[in-house]
């Protein structure tokens, strides 16, 4: 090999995450573009959402930065965060071709999230509410949030209090322009018309749960609050650190969003997320993050196409993600056999 | 006991690998023998067809223009088969059959060099000898293997024979020959291009070699149209023709690729539909991309010992990305995949209970295809449990390099 190109390799491999993250951003832009025309909708909310895409993905490579433990994968696990955000099918649907904004409240949650764990709770509090503001289904993160002020104890529950003020601002401002103001919550306090929509919830094995709404919603609200407090209490048992923490934060996110009455398609995109930035704190949980994620991006396809050809229908898929829930517990439980950061310690 | 049957028996023990070779190639005829009748419908409607139209316009001066789908060097294969007066479907069997003996060699070669990390020929362990014995006849006898050449009389074991035969230069760091013979496999199917990640990746990674071999892939691959520039077709023929390979309107084809969680729509078939394929056709393009960037950033990260069985490790893992994620693959494109799943099975057992799952699943594909019947699942099931598979490797084979490679001294 000639010595000029020994030296171009070399120097591309010192800088190799400057190229991937270059080329994944390119890659991203180039896949989200083509999907834009697949429904109508607004070219200015779309490219918004996709521009959140970018920002969410970011921070959650920011977030694996900050908190990531092993010093020799720190640059390198948040270089294939960020990458593994991006490329997301989930996350490029729900902007490029649905032009929702799930990525925007997705944004915040895991700020709200980041800062909780640094131990700033009036900020992240303050941005929770607006994280709430922007959509109700927020609402997912709160088992969280009170868990982790149950066992850390290191802030006043007033702060919570500083949550309800931008919601209530951002709600005012919605009522000031003809929008109900509660309407919104009551639909995430378990008061929608169905047990579930369009997605995989531990509700789907009754059928016709239109019909069965009124009778099993109280005993579907119950049902969630029992699991999450057993899984609350199983947790509190365990010493968490940072990490540790965020696992924590999609398994009560991803247990509540598939336990919870009157869920709709889109109430697992954060715990999506958080698997993902799980995954990449433990790669353990990797498959469990894939195919957490496979399950919504087919859900998401059935949605544009009807559910007729839909693999395993929704209560198959539904019997799946409580599978994967259940591996995802019986890992932590085995937790941390076989983590690379302990070995490196 | 006599002495002759003393000196028999150790002869017998002397020479036990190359008797078991050469009974295990018995074996794999006398698997093949019985199928030579079965004409699949690819063969009633392109094989047979293309071989009678050659015949028919004079069997080499047929080269002068286009016939069927296959490269020029197929075609002149093909040329030279119609003055053999042997059955045309036996022809094209017998062809096919002859390189599942040299892909077969070719995957025992490559485990024989890789098995003590050495990457070298030298003289070896009866360990090293049994583990590419073992190989072999896996590969001879696999299913796949012998219903896509004598039962279906498909050629995927022509080009995939030469990929690892190329490998097996590759990584003996004999780049010439690597490339001359890649090259090849291209001049045969673009299904070749199935294992360039690999040969980009120990390109990016060794740092041996410089980048001018790879002009040698195009440059086979245009000499191999020389017998149809001799009878007046254009040189770039022996590179364009690849275009028609190429299926348009589908993500997938019978094929359980990733995208079969979207419907399986038809070109045509309604426009919408043929609309939409064009819209997800770059998203899948891209996906792959970022898939194999993110992949060959791992490996990067994990450090392979290309001396060893990582090296095959590596080069399955690209492969099967590479057909798992790639839009518009078809029915039997996983067969570069589904051999190498055989080495790596033989030279990392943790992978023996994937690979068996995968050559299951496989064979039942295979026997849907050659059946005509619809598998027992739908095809969004059976790209699950490709999913599935391919998880469990990327957790064995990845995980295994990182702990042995960048924890190890820890």
């Amino acid at each position: 090999m000639p010595k000029i190109e020994k030296r171009v390799l070399e120097w591309i491999d010192a800088k190799k995450e400057w190229f991937f993250v270059t080329a994944v951003t390119v890659a991203a832009l180039l896949l989200r573009f083509p999907l834009r025309n697949i429904l109508p909708g607004g070219m200015a909310g779309k490219a918004a959402a996709m521009l959140c895409d970018f920002l969410l993905a970011l921070s959650a490579a920011a977030v694996v930065y900050l908190f990531e433990e092993d010093a020799v994968w720190k640059k390198r696990k948040s270089v294939l965060c960020y990458a593994a955000v991006l490329f997301s099918l989930h996350v490029a649907f729900a902007s490029a071709i649905w032009g929702y904004g799930y990525s925007l409240q997705a944004l915040f949650l895991i700020w709200s999230v980041a800062a909780l764990l640094s131990g700033h709770s009036m900020p992240a509090l303050g941005i929770y509410g607006v994280a709430v503001g922007l959509d109700p289904t927020a609402l997912i993160m709160l088992p969280f949030l009170l868990y982790i002020y149950l066992v850390k104890k290191n802030f006043p529950i007033l702060h919570f209090g500083l949550g309800v003020i931008p919601t209530a601002v951002m709600r005012l401002a919605d009522a000031y322009t003809g929008g109900k103001l509660l309407g919104w919550y009551r639909h995430a306090a378990g008061a929608a018309e169905t047990l579930y929509t369009e997605t995989a919830s531990f509700w789907a094995f009754l059928d016709g749960s239109t019909e069965k709404y009124r009778e099993y919603a109280a005993a579907a609200v119950v049902i969630a609050v029992l699991v999450l407090a057993g899984l609350g209490l199983w947790l509190g048992k365990k010493q968490q650190h940072t990490r540790e923490l965020f696992f924590t934060a999609f398994l009560f996110s991803a247990v509540t969003a598939f336990f919870w009455p009157g869920a709709a398609a889109g109430r697992a995109y954060v715990p999506e997320i958080l698997s993902i930035v799980s995954a990449v704190f433990f790669p353990a949980t990797f498959p469990l993050a894939v195919l957490f994620n496979m399950i919504s991006i087919v859900l998401s396809a059935a949605a544009l196409y009807g559910p007729d050809w839909l693999p395993l229908g929704i209560q198959g898929l539904s019997l799946a993600e409580l599978a994967v829930l259940v591996l995802y517990v019986a890992f932590y439980a085995r937790y941390p056999a076989g983590n690379y950061s302990k070995r490196n310690k | 006991m006599t002495k002759t049957e003393q000196k028999v028996l150790a002869w017998v023990k002397a020479h036990g690998s190359l008797l078991a070779a050469v009974l295990v190639s018995i074996l794999g005829m006398v698997m093949r023998y019985p199928l030579r009748n079965i004409v699949s419908s690819d063969a009633a409607v392109y094989l047979l067809p293309w071989f009678a139209e050659m015949k028919e316009r004079g069997g080499l001066a047929a080269l002068s223009s286009q016939i069927g789908d296959y490269s020029i060097l197929y075609q002149f294969c093909i040329a030279l088969m119609t003055y053999i007066p042997v059955e045309p479907l036996y022809q094209y069997k017998l062809l096919s059959v002859f390189f599942d003996y040299l892909l077969a060699a070719g995957i025992a070669v490559l485990v024989y060099g890789l098995y003590d990390g050495t990457g070298n020929t030298a003289k070896k362990s009866r360990a090293a000898e049994r583990a590419a014995l073992v190989s072999y006849a896996l590969t001879l006898c696999s299913m796949i293997v012998v219903m896509n050449s004598a039962a279906w009389g498909q050629c995927d074991s022509i080009y995939a024979a030469l990929c690892i035969w190329s490998m097996v230069f590759l990584l003996r760091e004999r780049y010439a020959g690597a490339f001359v013979i890649l090259g090849l496999a291209f001049g045969f199917k673009l299904h070749a291009v199935f294992i360039m990640p690999f040969f980009l990746f120990v390109y990016f990674y060794r740092k041996r070699f410089s980048v001018l071999y790879f002009v040698l892939i195009p440059a086979v691959m245009t000499a191999c149209g020389i017998p149809g520039y001799v009878m007046g077709r254009k040189v770039w023929e022996g590179i364009t023709v690849y275009v028609n390979h190429l299926p348009a309107g589908q993500l997938y084809m019978v094929y359980p690729s990733f995208w079969a969680f979207l419907p399986d729509v038809e070109a045509g078939s309604d426009g919408f539909a043929f609309m939409d394929f064009y819209r997800y056709k770059p998203m899948a393009l891209f996906f792959t991309v970022a898939v194999l960037a993110m992949l060959i950033m791992l490996l990067l990260y994990a450090k392979p010992r290309l001396e060893g069985r990582q090296a095959v490790s590596a080069a399955f893992l690209l492969v099967l990305s590479t057909v798992f994620f790639m839009p518009v693959m078809r029915d039997r494109y996983g067969f570069l995949y589904e051999m190498l799943a055989i080495p790596v099975a033989v030279l990392d057992r943790k992978t023996i209970p994937p690979a068996l799952a995968l050559h299951i699943l496989m064979y039942f594909h295979y026997a849907g295809r050659l059946g005509q019947e619809l598998l027992p699942f739908s095809m969004a099931q059976f790209s699950g449990m490709l999913l599935i598979l391919f998880l469990w490797y990327l957790m064995i084979l990845l995980h295994g390099m990182i702990k042995e490679n960048v924890y190890a001294k820890d």
